[in-house]
């Protein structure tokens, strides 16, 4: 029907959610395109869940503002073609499988004809096919979660926003599930998925955002290319005592448990560097491993320590390039 | 057509939730507690009306004052389903996060408001209707009375709830539905209060207490409105007996009253729209 909106699907503009003196969300500026599956990330109470419902019009920005598909936060218009599962959803037990997604599909405003055909669809999609007429209260935890997604698709969504949509759900439904991300992916639906589960999140997303006390921390590319190959694990047994002093120029300990250390590299190819001077010191090296830093250590460290004092957010990067947001972090 | 998908819902779940049936055997209870009373105490007057052969004024109006009665409690029964079918149709609903899927949809919020109160002056109108009609048809075959004005009666009464079903509508917008019923009660209450201060006022002569009393039905209209009601309700000579007493109304309501509270209602339930359009989920 609407030709692709040129602009950015979701865009928010210094967004800020406060609640009496907590604030949620703190500036939030964030820009997803058309077709992305896009990962929002964050530690609890970060404040996701309530960007989602701003941008969904549900809640009511404090300051900024934002578009959604080109519309103003909150025009009703705007929500025709989005799918929405929130992460507390009820499910009136005395409901049908079928009776409640036609119900939400009339909401959409969909002839019961086309309402029935997609209900059943969904079903079918979800793996719920055949349980249809059975009452919700009859449903299992997970079972309500797919019933909650396939009512999120009803819209043929080009936006569909999923909030933590796999915390109920067995392996294979979770297997499901990013089967479906794909499949939405290559239909060039917008994704935009709150979760706290990273390897899945690694596994699907293209791009994501880390935010901490409601502001974004990271946002780029869902490997982050920055530190890549710049990690070192050791394993190392009779380390002198001034090891840290020992290494300076060449590694800078992250972190310490026992034998077990992490160095991070000051030079691409300092590894050997490393290796030498602890055994020339006398320690006794057993494993020394070059690592990636994956999105759980980003989202560890980005969101660990006590909140800084952040710098403004903007200017965002684009697609494809990572940035780190949080001041204090060495780059 | 959102407005009625949304009140259809709200129809289904009273249903599916057992109100209608809870209702109906409550009312088919109370139903044949009334008549099996009426029907007591129609044969014990025609049995001492015939041991003292007296004529039928007395009988007769004995009969008119049980159903007036039957009809007061209709009122009551129908004014507090109405409080509690209804403090829970936004409230309930936003504290179980269900509205919140209803509002991602391309739905309005004031769409949900009408959609809820559609609901609740249905079930309202119908209750109240179906039980006032149930009772006036149950005393016409055992006590063979009828009141005069049955369709004004009637009607006044529905409105009477219908300001509790509004108000209650504005409660749950605003208030967790605990609160709200907690609320709604109280303003029943009030209006009570109010009607009761009126008519203490008018038979003591204290003009101040007889104000006071009349003017908290601009607040809440429920009592007002069923004394307007049970006005039609009785015949001539049996209001011109009671004088004036805190459950029936003797006296013509007066019609800037029945406007406004036709207003009242207008104005509660956009109330209700506008509070909820404000209000942050
Ligand atoms: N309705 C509300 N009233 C008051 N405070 C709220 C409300 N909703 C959220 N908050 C607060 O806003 C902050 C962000 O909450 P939010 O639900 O957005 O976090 P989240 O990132 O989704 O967390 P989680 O991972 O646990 O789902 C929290 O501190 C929370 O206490
Ligand atoms: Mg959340």
């Amino acid at each position: 029907m609407t030709a692709p909106a040129p602009g950015p699907v979701i865009d928010a503009r210094g967004l800020v959610k406060c609640y009496g003196r907590r604030t949620a969300v703190d500036g939030l500026e964030l820009r997803v395109a058309a077709g992305e599956v896009f990962g929002f990330l964050g530690p609890n109470g970060a404040g996701k869940s309530t960007t989602v419902r701003m941008l969904l019009g549900l809640t009511r920005p404090s300051g900024g503002d934002g578009e959604v598909l080109g519309r103003a936060l909150g025009d009703p218009e705007a929500r025709r073609r989005v799918g929405y599962l929130p992460e507390n959803v009820h499910f009136p037990g005395w409901f049908t499988g079928m009776g409640f997604l036609r119900y939400h599909g009339a909401l959409y405003g969909l002839p019961a004809s086309e309402v029935r055909a997609r209900a059943g669809e969904a079903l079918e999609r979800l793996g719920l096919a055949g349980r249809g007429d059975d009452p919700l209260r009859g449903y299992s935890h997970g079972m309500l979660q797919r019933l909650g997604l396939a009512q999120a698709l009803l819209a043929r969504p080009r936006l569909i926003f999923l909030d933590e949509p796999t915390s109920a759900l067995d392996p294979r439904g979770r297997r499901d599930v990013r089967l479906l991300l794909d499949e939405l992916r290559a239909q060039g639906t917008t994704v935009f998925l709150n979760s706290h589960l990273l390897s899945e999140v690694e596994r699907t997303c293209d791009r994501v955002a880390i935010v901490a006390d409601g502001h974004v921390r990271y946002l780029g590319p869902t490997r982050p290319d920055t530190g890549a190959e710049r990690l070192l694990d050791l394993r190392l047994e009779d380390a002198p005592p001034d090891a840290e002093r020992l290494l300076v120029g060449v590694a800078r300990l992250v972190r310490r448990a026992g034998v077990r250390w992490r160095l991070e590299l000051e030079g691409a190819d300092a590894a050997p560097e490393v290796a030498r001077r602890l055994v020339a010191a006398g320690a006794r090296l057993h494993e020394l491993t070059p690592v990636r830093r994956d999105l759980e250590d980003l989202f560890l460290e980005l969101t660990g320590a006590p909140a800084a004092e952040p710098e403004p957010a903007e200017p965002l990067p684009d697609a494809g390039e990572a940035q780190l947001l949080e001041p204090g972090v060495p780059s | 057509m959102t407005v009625l998908t949304i009140a259809g819902a709200s129809l289904r779940e009273a249903w599916n939730r057992r109100l209608v049936l809870a209702l109906v055997i409550v009312s088919v209870v109370f139903l044949a507690l009334y008549l099996y009373g009426a029907q007591l105490l129609n044969s014990r007057l025609v049995e001492r009306a015939a041991h003292v052969g007296a004529r039928g004024g007395g009988v007769a109006l004995a009969r008119q004052q049980m159903e007036l009665f039957g009809l007061y409690i209709v009122d009551f029964l129908a004014s507090f389903m109405a409080i509690f079918a209804g403090v829970g149709a936004i409230a309930g609903d936003l504290e179980n996060h269900s509205l919140h899927l209803v509002l991602a949809k391309p739905v309005r919020r004031w769409q949900v408001v009408a959609g809820k109160a559609l609901g609740s002056v249905l079930v309202s109108v119908v209750y109240t209707t179906a039980l006032a009609a149930g009772l006036l048809l149950g005393s016409r075959l055992v006590l063979g009375v009828l009141p005069p004005g049955v369709v004004t009666g009637v009607l006044l009464m529905d409105l009477g709830v219908l300001a509790l079903s509004a108000l209650t509508l504005l409660a749950s917008t605003v208030m967790p539905t605990l609160t709200a019923g907690v609320a709604m009660v109280m303003a029943y209450g009030l209006a009570w209060t109010g009607g009761v201060l009126h008519a203490l006022g008018e038979l003591l002569n204290i003009d101040v207490l007889a104000t006071l009393g009349r003017d908290t039905r601009l607040l809440v209209p429920s009592d007002a409105l069923w004394k307007a009601g049970s006005y039609f309700l009785q015949p001539p000579a049996m209001r011109a007996q009671e004088g004036p007493n805190p459950l029936f109304g003797v006296t013509a309501p007066d019609p800037a009253f029945l406007i406004y509270a036709g207003a009242y209602l207008v104005a509660v339930f956009l109330l209700a729209g506008l509070a909820f359009q404000r209000r942050d989920l």
